[in-house]
């Protein structure tokens, strides 16, 4: 069991760099990074900050305590973890009709508070460092969605695996 | 998503710059020194 108690003076000084997938799809006529279990939309060139979700209910009585994400008694904060566990979590087709949400999968910066798992992190602040995209035709919704993921300004690169064992591949060899 | 069971927590100092500036790194990141997974530690103790 891990305690609350959190060290003030920081542990590290660089952030932890690990991978995770989004949805990217329109929202206000842009095209935004959604994460894949809260669709939460990740702000562009702002962190993104944890905060639990947890529902509330003031009656009932086992209710959980309002607190900071990620919370050691909770399974709130920001997700990111190895390419193995991002695999399972892809479609088996990644390539996206138009207009759908296209997988995507990058490496992202953690830092704050972070609570390490045997296969993962959970941390209080997190941004993308750069980001895949499969994507097979090169017409104007494809370059809008690429052209709106830049808006992160992170590296955005395009990749020509249609399936999620491709995709894992080949953003490895990239990433390399 | 399924990460396993805690480990351990940490603080990570804040980074300066989370977000790139394009106007000097043209959308590119500098290379960081982190291997993946493996943050450095602080140079102050004082845990």
């Amino acid at each position: 069991m891990i305690p609350d108690y959190v060290p003030v003076v920081p542990d590290y000084i660089h952030p932890v760099v690990a991978w995770r997938m989004w949805f990217a799809a329109e929202r206000s006529k842009r095209t935004r990074l959604i994460s894949v279990v809260q669709r939460t939309i990740w702000p562009a060139r702002k962190p993104l900050v944890a905060e639990c979700r947890r529902l509330r209910l003031p009656v009932w009585p086992f209710a959980r305590q309002s607190h900071e994400a990620p919370g050691a008694r909770c399974a709130c904060g920001i997700y990111a973890t190895d390419m193995e566990t991002v695999q399972m979590y892809l479609p088996q087709r990644v390539i996206a009709a138009r207009g759908d949400s296209i997988p995507v999968v990058g490496r992202v910066s953690l830092w704050g508070v972070v609570h390490e798992h045997e296969h993962g992190w959970r941390a209080s602040c997190a941004y993308p460092i750069s980001l895949f995209v499969p994507v097979v035709d090169d017409d104007d919704w494809v370059e809008k969605v690429i052209a709106d993921l830049r808006g992160y300004g992170v590296p955005v690169t395009a990749v020509g695996a249609t399936t999620r064992e491709g995709l894992i591949e080949e953003v490895g060899a990239l990433a390399a | 998503m399924e990460i396993g069971n805690p480990t351990r927590i940490y603080v990570v100092e804040p980074i300066e710059d989370p977000v790139p500036n394009p106007d000097e790194h043209d959308g590119e990141r500098p290379e960081r020194p982190t291997k993946e997974g493996e943050p450095q530690p602080a140079e102050t103790a004082g845990r």
